[in-house]
């Protein structure tokens, strides 16, 4: 599935998630599968959570890494796509 | 039922059609579970949709659960069926021709018992715990990874049983505002190999056949493993693994990141129904709770019973080192 970094994402109802420390743990009701997220995996379903869109994140954490753009973009937009491949995230409206 | 006796395991009041000697009676009371062993036979009728099943280390198939009409079934395979109603209040035993009364017993107290408190309480754990001056510490674990003999070890030095085998743990405030997890005692008694109890005990103690098929014993005198008479707040965990080191020269303490500790706790969590949403949103949060609140720690040892006092004693001042 194709992401791109105007896309509205967000966690689908059948997905938990608790924030342990610094990292996060996410199960999959459908799957019964578990996953977790380091702490900038986590800081990125933070600010999606809150806003639902994949650039507010791009703009949030590159005022908090120090990383490029483009690195972050195509950090972002694969984990993104993993998510969704995992049904962890959906896109808005699915 | 008539001609029924109640007894108490955990905080579940059940009424037996058969007597439980590892459990305490009790008197009054409105029982929360029902048990009833029915006459041997090849099981209960098998219109069962099977949804699940537990494989020993081995591979092989230990027990299926089912839904049959309104219930669950759980097959022991080649020791007999368990009935349990979707509220856990009831629970019928149909065994196989020849299984020993003891076998029944250790079925339903060891293995359905946990399964009916999963449908009930926020969380039951694989574990064993001992109750120390600090509060409840926990060895959470998977079968044959030391969980009895460190508590049995505990015992030994005074320290309260809470456990052997399964940890309820339940979010309540006592005497105090501040809601914290406190364990809940199970029942008496720990279920040791041959040669743990040698290893353990400086003099034989009396035991008691568990099951036909194992050659463990149950260890109920409470001079050498006292029980624990009430809830306590529960203070840290230790996960186990599955064989230690023989080379360490001394035990090792690592502190487990929390989500190292709650991906390890879920695959120790007693669970009747993995298809259930609710109770597997319940589990999920109280182990993020669990996880985020308390500290856990991987212990290594080697397995020595020699070695079993310096785990005691390192394991005794952890707390303290922790802050606790």
């Amino acid at each position: 599935m194709t992401v791109v970094l105007n896309d509205h994402l967000r966690i689908p109802e059948e997905v938990l998630t608790s924030k342990v420390g610094d990292e996060t743990v996410l199960l999959n009701l459908q799957t019964g599968m578990y996953y977790s997220l380091d702490p900038v995996g986590t800081r990125f379903l933070e600010v999606l959570q809150r806003t639902g869109r994949l650039d507010e994140v791009h703009h949030a954490l590159l005022e908090q890494f120090d990383v490029s753009t483009a690195k972050l973009e195509a950090d972002l937009l694969k984990l993104s796509q993993d998510m969704l491949a995992r049904g962890l995230l959906v896109k808005d409206g699915e | 039922m008539t001609g029924a006796t109640r007894y108490r395991v955990c905080d579940l009041l059940v009424e037996s059609s058969v007597p439980l000697p590892e459990l305490s009676q009790v008197e009054g009371g409105s029982p929360d579970c029902r048990f009833e062993v029915l006459p041997a036979a090849e099981g209960f009728a098998e219109d069962a949709h099977w949804f699940h099943q537990w494989i020993t280390a081995d591979k092989e198939t230990w027990l299926k659960l089912a839904d049959r009409g309104e219930d669950y079934l759980l097959r022991f395979l080649d020791q007999g069926d368990f009935l349990i109603s979707r509220d856990g209040r009831d629970v019928r035993c149909c065994p196989l021709p020849g299984t020993p009364e003891s076998t029944i017993r250790h079925l339903f107290l060891d293995q359905a018992v946990p399964l009916v408190l999963s449908r009930r309480e926020s969380l039951v754990l694989h574990a064993s715990a001992i109750l120390t001056p600090q509060g409840v510490i926990a060895f959470v674990g998977k079968s044959g990874q030391g969980k009895s003999t460190l508590a049995a070890c505990f015992g030994q030095s005074g320290f309260r049983l809470i456990s052997d085998d399964y940890l309820v743990l339940r979010k309540m405030a006592l005497r105090k505002m501040v809601e914290d997890w406190f364990a809940i005692p199970s029942y008496p008694g720990v279920r040791l190999w041959p040669e743990a109890s040698d290893g353990i005990f400086s003099v034989p103690p009396e035991s008691a056949e568990i099951a036909h098929y194992t050659d463990k014993r149950r260890v109920s005198d409470p001079a050498l493993v006292p029980f624990a008479e009430g809830p306590s707040a529960l203070r840290c965990l230790y996960f186990l693994n599955d064989e230690g080191d023989a080379f360490l020269p001394e035990p090792v303490i690592l502190p487990l990141r929390p989500r190292e500790a709650f991906m390890k706790l879920v695959s120790c969590a007693f669970s009747l129904d993995v298809r259930d949403k609710v109770r597997l949103e319940r589990q999920f949060e109280a182990i993020g709770q669990i996880t985020a609140q308390l500290p856990c720690f991987q212990l290594e040892y080697a397995r020595d019973f020699a070695m079993l006092p310096a785990v005691r004693r390192m394991i005794v001042d952890q707390p303290v080192r922790s802050g606790l």
